[in-house]
């Protein structure tokens, strides 16, 4: 039987309570008993003493009032009246029998009706004291007492009253008062006990109401508690327990609030992960180890316009039928949408077997956190199509990750999905509109060419038509110019990259186009890019290509003259932090009065100024030859040439290296405005390699 | 002679007068010269005509008595007065005769068809001398027996209150008309009970008479009569005497009796035959009694 705490510990100190009264009842019923029976003892005896002094006093105070009456009777012997107050004495209760005797020892009266005895001389040896001392003598015999009065008028004794009673009605008056005594305790045990047996039941409920009291006292907390517990185990927290005491039960409610506190602050409820997940914008859906839907949040209701009711025990498959047919798995390779183990190769309920691992059917992951993941299929989409129940997809972005309660060996999963839908629509809006820019873009570059090919050509006739030689060189080099940027242009639109060039093959094109335009007088021109630098932006190519063609076009038509035939190489390349331009050839070389600062030429100081623009520093390395002064003014520019401090002197070539840092040639913006720097207004020819 | 003297009383309380007369026979035993006998002994009589009978047998020798009984020991036992007795601080006493001063009674003429307490039926000054005041006034007495008695129109009708106080609480409770004393308890009276006074008056006086005189048996000598007159005489000349006297009856004194008590006594015998009746009547019916 399931006793509640409060009726467990009522009916505890009941118990005890009544055996305790039950045994201190018995011990002072017993005690109460004894006490009577001593009572009685004590009462009978004191009874006895009191009743016997009192019979002894009555015996004593009757004859002293009979020998009082008497003192004129016995003085006038007046016999009559003598016998009439011995008669009245006589009917006393107990008195046997009254005498008076005279003064001298003579009966006078013998108490009897014929007074047989009067005038008889007594000597009785107990009344001799009595006549001596004129005294009252008292014999107190068992039987009876006997008391002697002397009759005395002043000093004078008259005579004496004897009078005899008996112990019989005295002990008989004991008896019935030692009776009524004894009724009287019997009376007062009865009614002890009957307190006794009033005051244990009064106790016994007492006790049992304290002990209801106080269990209840005990319980209600307890309960409080326990509704407390079960609150905070529905996720409840905030609310006190409201007991305030000072006992231990008020330290066990504080405790258990501060430990709800406790819980409060460091956990979260499940109303406020419920409120949460029915907040989240994501549709959320919950399975069980098979994979069968315990729950779905708001949005994915909403979403899938069903209620939870009809999703409810679906297996997952139903709804993401790819993830659960195609397996589609983590990128670490595990397979995901596992049925028992998430990450693990899914086990849908309807599986046939068509689950792959990722890189077998292309899916793939990116990776976002352990545990977890947005899964990709093998076209690249990072996308699923969710299943409406009531028909219809729905893109989705989804993410699983095992849900493990504490000793569960079997987790369900949780489903973290969320529609891509405006998210796709809008890529493609973005595709779309990119693509536009990238036509546009092409389209510009193209135009841009086709604009610098007129600008070109438009020299090319005017050089054509020109009858000076200078005139006519300043026309092709600029044409030459404007040729090299349309070449950017050109190649710009015409390859997948608008933002980057390939240097290879722009300087490839670009050494073809200058040999083309101006012949390759003897030389070759070999090109070599680094493949780190293949690629450059179009704001750093276009100077780099002004600058490959003011050198190459200056080292093509100068350092070979007259029949001489060599090289020119054109170097990109990385060295360290930097990277280098160099330019060289094996011709005539410089000039020894070749000074780079001071040569007036357009096309070095063109050099100068975009080298400068890309932050780089510009070396001219070149010796000169025999042939140098004779030649067409290339050769002996490249021998006489004074090169400064980096203008010596060399037997064959002449080399220029522009070094810039890497920053500035493979993704750093050049300085903005320098390419569009106005030509110096004192064009000159670029024949620096020309004898000054 | 006889061996031992009776000292005689007329009394019914032997408790109280018995050490009383005892205390005058131990003194004269042992204060007694020139006669024979040498043991005294006190005698109490329970009224005038056993006293009598007393001196007629001489068990009693000597007895102190007031005049209208002394007057009956002197005609029926032969009994002579000794001495004259000063008691109670006086030599002479009166009876005086009160009313409540709302009774409407004047004198006692007034007192015809009334009720009149007396205090006992020996008593001289309460009894005997105002019954003879009354009877020379000219009324007639009757003895009530009993307050419920039926009056008397034409007579004075009596009864006895036995102590003075009760003789006092009949006139004031209206049980009897009117009361008589000596003027000696009289004037306690008024001086113990200040209502006597305001709610009573006294109506007549009689005349002054002798307090109380000392008589002798006719049985005794005549040297006994000296000695005892001489011892007598002598008693307030001592303490021991004067302590007798005052434990014996509150006695001053013994005076002789000379010529100048004669008219007294003969006037008190006057007045003594004038109730002589009245005085007998009550022994005769307790003698037959007993």
């Amino acid at each position: 039987m399931r006793l509640r705490l409060a009726a467990r510990y009522a009916l505890t100190i009941a118990a005890l309570v009544f055996v305790t009264a039950f045994v201190l009842s018995t011990a002072l019923y017993q005690q109460q008993r004894r006490f009577s029976i001593e009572l009685e003892g004590a009462a009978t005896a004191t009874l006895s003493n009191a009743l016997q002094q009192q019979a002894m006093e009555q015996g004593v105070a009757l004859a002293r009032s009979l020998a009082d009456e008497m003192i004129d009777a016995i003085y006038h012997q007046d016999l009559t009246t003598i016998a009439e107050d011995v008669a009245d004495t006589r009917v006393y209760p107990g008195v046997i029998s009254v005498r008076v005797l005279d003064h001298r020892g003579r009966i006078v009266s013998d108490g009897t009706p014929a007074n047989e005895h009067a005038g008889q001389q007594t000597d009785e040896p107990w009344l001799r004291p009595v006549f001596e001392a004129h005294r009252p003598r008292i014999d107190d015999r068992p039987d009876l007492l006997k008391v002697a009065m002397p009759v005395m008028a002043g000093s004078v004794m008259l005579g004496i009253v004897t009078v005899e009673t008996s112990w019989s009605p005295m002990v008989a008056h004991i008896d019935a008062e030692r009776a009524k005594l004894v009724a009287i305790l019997r009376r007062g045990e009865n009614g002890f006990f009957t307190v006794c047996v009033v005051l244990s039941m009064m106790l016994l409920i007492g006790a049992m109401l304290a002990a209801a009291a106080v269990g209840k006292g005990l319980a209600e907390p307890i309960q409080i508690l326990a509704r407390r517990a079960r609150q905070i185990g529905r996720g409840k927290r905030d609310v006190p327990s409201g007991i305030h005491r000072g006992d231990e039960v008020g330290d066990l409610a504080r405790a258990f609030d501060e430990m709800a506190t406790a819980l409060r602050q460091t956990t979260v409820s499940k109303d406020y992960v419920d409120n949460i997940l029915q907040s989240m914008a994501e549709m959320l859906i919950v399975t069980d180890a098979s994979q069968r839907i315990v729950t779905a949040n708001r949005a994915c209701l909403a979403e899938l316009q069903c209620t939870e009711d009809l999703l409810r025990g679906l297996p997952i498959s139903t709804l993401l039928p790819e993830i659960a047919f195609r397996g589609v798995t983590r990128a670490d390779g595990a397979p995901a949408g596992d049925g028992a183990k998430p990450g693990n190769r899914a086990n849908p309920p309807h599986d046939d077997g068509a689950s792959a691992a990722a890189g077998n059917d292309g899916a793939s992951e990116t990776k976002n956190g352990e545990g977890n993941g947005i899964f990709s299929d093998d076209t690249g989409a990072t996308w699923f199509s969710l299943t409406r129940p009531g028909g219809g997809t729905l893109p989705v972005q989804v993410s699983v990750a095992p849900l493990r309660e504490r000793g569960d060996d079997s987790p369900g999963s949780v489903y973290v999905m969320q529609n891509v839908a405006a998210h796709l629509a809008a890529r493609e809006q973005s595709l779309r509109s990119l693509q536009e820019k990238e036509i546009l873009l092409k389209e510009i570059h193209h135009r841009v060419k086709n604009n610098l090919q007129i600008i070109s050509s438009m020299l090319s006739l005017q050089a054509n038509r020109s009858i000076d030689d200078v005139a006519r060189n300043i026309f092709l080099e600029s044409e030459n110019r404007i040729r090299a940027m349309a070449l950017i242009h050109e190649q710009l639109y015409r390859s997948g990259d608008l933002a980057r060039v390939d240097m290879r093959l722009y300087v490839q094109n670009l050494s073809t186009q200058i040999v083309r335009s101006i012949g390759n007088h003897g030389c070759v021109v070999e090109v070599e890019v680094d493949s780190s630098l293949r690629e450059v932006p179009v704001d750093v190519a276009i100077p780099l290509g002004l600058i490959v063609n003011e050198l190459l076009s200056n080292a093509v038509r100068h350092a070979f003259p007259a029949s001489r035939t060599g090289k020119v190489h054109v170097r990109l390349r990385a060295r360290g932090q930097q990277h280098e331009l160099e330019v060289s050839d094996d011709g005539v070389g410089l000039s020894p009065a070749f000074n780079a600062d001071s040569l007036p030429t357009l096309g070095l100081k063109l050099v100068r100024a975009l080298v400068e623009q890309l932050r780089g520093t510009l070396e001219i390395v070149g010796t000169a030859t025999a042939e140098s002064g004779t030649g067409n003014g290339t050769g002996s520019a490249h021998a006489g040439g004074n090169g400064g401090a980096n203008s010596t002197a060399v037997a064959a070539g002449a080399t220029f290296r522009a070094l810039f840092p890497a920053s500035a040639v493979t993704g750093a913006t050049a300085a903005s405005g320098t390419t569009d720097r106005a030509a110096p207004a004192d064009a000159s020819p670029t024949d620096w390699r020309t004898p000054s | 002679m006889p061996d031992t003297i009776g000292v005689g009383r007329v009394a019914r309380d032997v408790r109280t007068c018995l050490p009383q007369v005892q205390a005058m026979a131990e003194y004269l035993s042992a204060n007694l010269t020139g006669t024979e006998a040498r043991r005294c002994r006190p005698v109490l009589a329970r009224d005038n005509a056993e006293m009598v009978d007393y001196l007629r047998q001489g068990i009693v020798d000597v007895v102190s008595e007031a005049p209208m009984s002394a007057m009956r020991f002197i005609e029926e036992a032969d009994a002579e007065i000794l001495l004259r007795e000063r008691r109670d601080g006086v030599a002479e006493y009166r009876s005086v005769v009160f009313v409540r001063k709302d009774s409407g009674i004047g004198s006692l003429n007034d007192l015809r068809g009334k009720r009149i307490a007396f205090q006992e039926r020996t008593s001289t000054g309460a009894f005997l001398l105002p019954l003879a005041m009354i009877k020379t006034a000219g009324l007639r007495t009757v003895e009530l027996h009993g307050i419920h008695a039926p009056r008397e129109p034409a007579a004075v009708g009596y009864f006895f209150g036995r102590s003075e106080l009760s003789v006092a609480d009949a006139v004031r409770d209206g049980i009897a008309d009117a009361g008589a004393l000596n003027d000696v308890e009289w004037a306690n009276l008024q001086t113990s009970d200040p209502l006597v006074e305001a709610t009573m008056q006294v109506i007549a006086r009689s005349e002054r008479i002798p307090r109380s005189f000392v008589l002798v048996g006719p049985k005794v000598s005549p040297d006994l009569k000296r000695a005892l007159k001489t011892t007598l005489l002598a008693m307030d000349r001592t303490a021991e005497g004067r302590a007798a006297l005052q434990l014996y009856n509150k006695v001053e004194r013994y005076d002789e009796i000379d010529a100048s008590l004669e008219p007294a006594i003969r006037r008190i015998r006057e007045l003594y035959h004038l109730v002589r009746e009245e005085a007998g009547r009550d022994d005769a019916r307790e003698r037959e009694a007993r």
